[in-house]
């Protein structure tokens, strides 16, 4: 079977300046991406240098590209934020959770979910009003990831069962994305544009509806951390603890899911953060999750504003979506990672 | 201390949801108007002065003075824009210059990729400074209110729209750019031009067509709502395809192709395609446009990709050249 | 029920058996699905956008004529029937040895991201080599495909024996969405230029030839007697690698032989009619609860009903969006996401 257990309980003695280190690498990832989000804010756009980010934040730009810099990229960069935040941190929740290491937003539904109903909002009704999209995305996302927990469970829910279903459903799911997409060929690059996941006409609208999510959620997750812990020891000693396992693993994945699918219906399907973020993060700082989901949330960032940076200026005027490199990037780490979790 | 939890997280994401709700309901603006019908003549009275309020397909919108910097976002509007000699310092060609007419490359040379049509790059679109911005309603809906922040923008449907509604949006960008006159004579010349062909086909013809985008493993037709097929029924010819369901480019196997049976073909890319292999079968042989070699190519950027006077009026000489000698 | 009695060690002696109970069934079984393929590839044949009548058709058949209503028949409409039937046969049976050779009752094309590779192999070059059309291809498309789902098992670990359920289908699925979005990043910078290309993409029998009968027509036959020819190999490795190779099997063979098989079979398919998604999961698992699991018998009814499984969505397909094509594709897709979803659900897990 490949579920393992993933977290090991924390020996007490060593677990002081454990917690030290670990705050150490967390602190060191979120400085990083605060010098990335600096430092690419100029990427791929003209008249903007790569240090101008710089310059706008001392108020240092004439007038055009100041009102360049806060219309496109702040609010670019502020979502790739909450974003890859959101992401990480569902993604390490659901790890717990379903106890697999490739457990995965996408995994579980909630990415293909959100994309077939973006696409019957997007091509079955034409006229929408914009609007429209992403609350049929998040809803799509929320409704697959219920649908895979109601088929899950039997007794319980399995993790494996979890992870298995959550496969057949986005498959479904996928079917009738297709099925979408041959019967309005016309509009299938807007549709796929949707559907890569990117950052593409995004603004501070999107960040402003998204930010109550992250402010919201995350720290409730974060209060959750412990309790997460005792989940990875196993159904059987967890019960044996006093928690409440199936009642504790339907808040979170509520959570979690809840978190994903927002992001999903803002950004579209970017792929991979949600999976390889918080592996990063169990490498660098183990699996006790009040230091993991913090680690992951600024690699997850971290992630989303290179994959946009480099998307931006690899070929201007072109924007490569985001999503498309994340999965270009993630794809293959994860590939390793299977590879390295075998046997 | 666990059902309080549990409670909590029931009541944050209650709260959460109503905050994103009430966020979402102020963002409404753009998609609203799309039912608003364009109506050429209902602008008319705009004409010369310095603000004119141009209704389009996303509502309408106050445009001042003489654009002098317009970005265009889909190729019908480039065309609009070179019929009266303007030359658009943004276009979206798909970052491929070749995707440029190549009756009209040398006369637009100078102007800016702003990259893909789907997703054009709205920096280097702000960067270029427009005084007006030319968008299609499918493809720019959802960054309409952006677009509206950079410059004045007018939106109409490129892709989908027949050869009149193509004539009614390039009549109103002739207003939003305050060049009413210039337009008017281009399109009246246009239709001199068009009539001038029409009367090289015999008066009251009844010849049909079809016309198809062959590819290597599809067979893409154009039904008689489409942009190419209404330029030919202006024309006094027959589309065997009639208008029909949500699009207007469906696609045909042999079977239906053969069931439409047109006695005229024109088709793009015929060689290396799937109807190369078509064209083998027997049964093809039974289809009066091959039994007659009516099969005519034609070039995918004038027939299918343009859309716009000039193409039309390449198009219908097009047509004139291969079936009446002309 | 039918995970469990191909994955868990059953005694020889009660496997063989129950091979002898179910040939009666099985008879019963195969006139019936044969009664239905024949009733199915018939209705094919008269549905269309050209009116024929049932009369016309049989005349068409059994008299060559050269009437239209009779050519249509013969050149689109009977090629057309027989393709999806060969497919759906080729597709079923490359399941059960997937299945048989993986120890793994989900392993099929679909799971193994097999589409989701030629797919991004046949608009790559689409992509980077405008002027290449027609034959070229299908190698590629083949290249593509069978490349993907050998990483797939690779990855998942199939060359250390036995493969895990969840882990296979882990792997499957992330190979198959970077694929898939590598795909839509292709077509999204190629605005018009491959846009239709997604309609190839989903896998139908639109536009089939005789052509294509005779393109597919080796890899079916030579596939069906490979995987026959395995058949008892397949069943002693039902009993468990340890097992098998007590009873004298040489197991990687065996596995390589399967492989081989698989290989010929999808990619014959995908060569003509694209990906075609999800027969090669659902049909062995109804025959395996109708007759049991014996694949001399499992085999030949699994080629059946996948035929039959294939004809009925391409007739299905053509009431979707009338009087224009739907890819078949579309159809089994969305019949066979749902099993899937029961599959998993069925699934004995220990975790």
């Amino acid at each position: 079977m490949t579920a393992q257990p993933i977290t090991a309980p924390v020996a007490a003695p060593a677990a002081a300046r454990r917690g030290r280190r670990e705050w150490g690498i967390a602190g060191a990832i979120t400085v990083t991406a605060l010098l990335a989000s600096v430092l690419t804010l100029g990427a791929g756009a003209r008249g903007v240098g790569w240090l101008d980010g710089v310059a706008a934040i001392a108020g240092r730009l004439d007038p055009d590209t100041a009102t360049l810099v806060e219309r496109f990229l702040v609010p670019r960069v502020l979502l790739c934020w909450l974003v890859g935040i959101a992401l990480a941190v569902s993604g390490g929740v659901l790890q717990g959770v379903i106890r697999n290491p490739l457990a995965a937003p996408d995994i579980i539904g909630i990415t293909k979910g959100a994309g077939v109903a973006a696409m019957a909002a997007l091509l079955l009704w034409p006229s929408a009003p914009v609007a429209a999209l992403p609350v049929a995305a998040f809803a799509g996302g929320v409704a697959a990831a219920l649908l895979v927990y109601l088929f899950a469970y039997r007794r319980g829910t399995s993790p494996a069962r979890l992870a298995l279903v959550g496969i057949a459903v986005s498959a479904l799911c996928e079917g009738g994305v297709r099925f979408l997409l041959v019967r309005n060929p016309l509009d299938v690059n807007a549709a796929l544009s949707w559907l890569t996941g990117s950052m593409f006409g995004r603004t501070m609208t999107h960040v402003v509806q998204f930010a109550p999510w992250v402010v919201v959620l995350v720290p409730l997750l974060l209060y959750y951390a412990r309790r997460l812990d005792t989940l990875g020891l196993g159904d059987d000693l967890a019960t044996g603890l006093g928690e409440p396992v199936e009642r504790t693993r339907r808040i979170t994945l509520l959570l979690a899911v809840a978190l994903a699918a927002a992001a999903v219906s803002v950004a579209g399907t970017v792929g991979f953060v949600g999976l390889i973020a918080p592996h990063m993060a169990r490498r660098l700082v183990g699996g006790r999750h009040l230091a993991l989901l913090p680690t992951a949330a600024a690699l997850g960032a971290l992630l989303l504003l290179l994959a946009d940076a480099v998307g931006r200026g690899v070929a201007p005027p072109l924007e490569i979506p985001v999503g498309l490199i994340t999965a270009l990037v993630g794809g293959p780490y994860f590939l390793y990672l299977l590879t390295k979790t075998g046997k | 201390m666990r059902i309080p939890g549990w409670r909590l997280a029931i009541a944050t994401l209650l709260v959460a949801v109503a905050g994103a709700g009430c966020s979402t309901g102020g963002s409404d603006a753009a998609g609203g108007g799309s039912n608003t019908k364009v109506n050429a003549t209902s602008n008319a009275g705009e004409c010369g002065k310095d603000t004119r309020t141009v209704t389009h397909e996303l509502g309408s919108t106050d445009v001042k003075g003489t654009p002098e910097r317009v970005v265009a976002l889909e190729f019908s509007f480039v065309d609009a824009l070179a019929s009266i000699n303007v030359k658009p310092v943004g276009i979206a060609d798909e970052n491929d210059v070749k995707r440029i007419l190549p009756q009209l490359r040398d006369q637009l040379a100078g102007y800016t990729s702003v990259g893909l049509r789907q997703s054009p790059n709205l920096q280097q679109i702000s960067a270029l400074k427009p005084d007006l911005i030319i968008a299609d309603v499918r493809r720019h809906k959802n960054i309409y209110d952006q677009l509206t922040q950079i410059a004045p923008t007018i939106a109409f449907n490129s892709n989908q729209a027949s050869y009149q509604k193509n004539l009614d949006s390039a009549a109103a960008i002739g207003q939003a750019l305050n060049r009413c006159k210039a337009m008017d004579d281009r399109l009246a010349q246009h239709r001199k031009v068009m009539e001038e062909l029409k009367a090289k086909i015999p008066a009251g013809t009844k010849d049909k067509f079809m016309f198809a985008v062959a590819a290597e493993k599809t067979f893409t037709v154009h039904t008689a709502a489409g942009y190419t097929p209404s330029v030919l029924e202006a024309l006094g010819l027959t589309c065997v395809v009639p208008a029909s369901g949500d699009t207007t480019q469906p696609e045909m196997n042999l079977e239906s192709f053969v069931a439409a049976n047109p006695p005229i073909l024109f088709v793009t890319k015929p060689e290396g395609t799937l109807f190369e292999q078509w064209e083998k079968s027997p049964l093809a042989q039974q289809v009066g446009a091959i039994k007659d070699k009516k099969v005519f190519p034609v070039d995918v950027a004038v027939w299918s990709r343009w859309r716009g006077v000039t193409a039309a009026e390449l198009i219908a000489q097009d047509v004139v050249t291969k079936l009446y000698g002309g | 029920m039918t995970a469990a009695t191909i994955s868990g060690p059953a005694a020889p002696a009660g496997a063989d058996r129950s091979v002898r109970s179910r040939y009666g069934p099985a008879l019963l079984v195969g006139a019936v699905i044969t009664v239905l393929l024949v009733v199915g590839l018939l209705w094919s044949i008269t549905l269309g956008s050209v009116a024929i009548s049932v009369g016309t058709v049989v005349a068409a058949l059994f008299h060559p004529g050269t009437s239209m209503q009779e050519m249509v028949v013969r050149t689109i409409r009977l090629p057309r029937a027989l393709l999806s039937g060969v497919v759906g046969a080729n597709m079923g049976v490359s399941g059960v040895v997937m299945q048989g050779i993986t120890g793994n009752p989900l392993a099929a094309p679909e799971i193994l991201g097999v589409s989701a590779g030629a797919a991004v192999m046949v608009v790559g070059a689409l992509t980077f080599v405008p002027g290449l059309v027609g034959a070229p291809l299908v190698p590629l498309a083949f290249i593509g495909g069978a490349g993907a789902g050998l990483l797939v098992l690779a990855l998942a670990g199939a060359g250390r024996g036995r493969v895990g359920t969840v882990r296979l289908a882990l792997a499957g699925f992330t190979v198959a969405s970077l694929l898939l979005s590598a795909t839509q990043g292709l077509i999204i910078f190629n605005d018009n230029d491959t846009g239709n290309v997604f309609f190839w993409l989903v896998g139908g029998v639109n536009f089939a030839t005789w052509s294509d009968l005779v393109t597919v027509g080796p890899w079916a036959v030579a596939g069906l007697v490979g995987a026959l020819a395995l058949a008892r190999s397949l069943d002693m490795l039902a009993l468990g690698e340890d097992l098998a190779r007590g009873l004298g099997l040489r197991v990687q063979r065996t596995r390589l032989l399967g492989g081989a098989v698989i290989i010929g079979l999808v990619a014959g398919s995908v060569a003509v009619a694209g990906p075609i998604t999800f027969v090669g999961l659902v049909v062995p698992h109804i025959v395996r609860r109708l007759v049991g699991t014996a694949h001399a018998v499992v085999i030949p009814l699994s080629a059946l009903g996948g035929a039959t499984l294939l004809v009925y969505a391409d007739i299905a397909s053509r009431f979707v969006n009338p009087p224009y094509e739907v890819p078949a594709g579309v159809v089994t897709a969305l019949i066979g996401a749902p099993f899937f979803v029961a599959l998993a659900r069925r699934q004995r897990i220990s975790s």
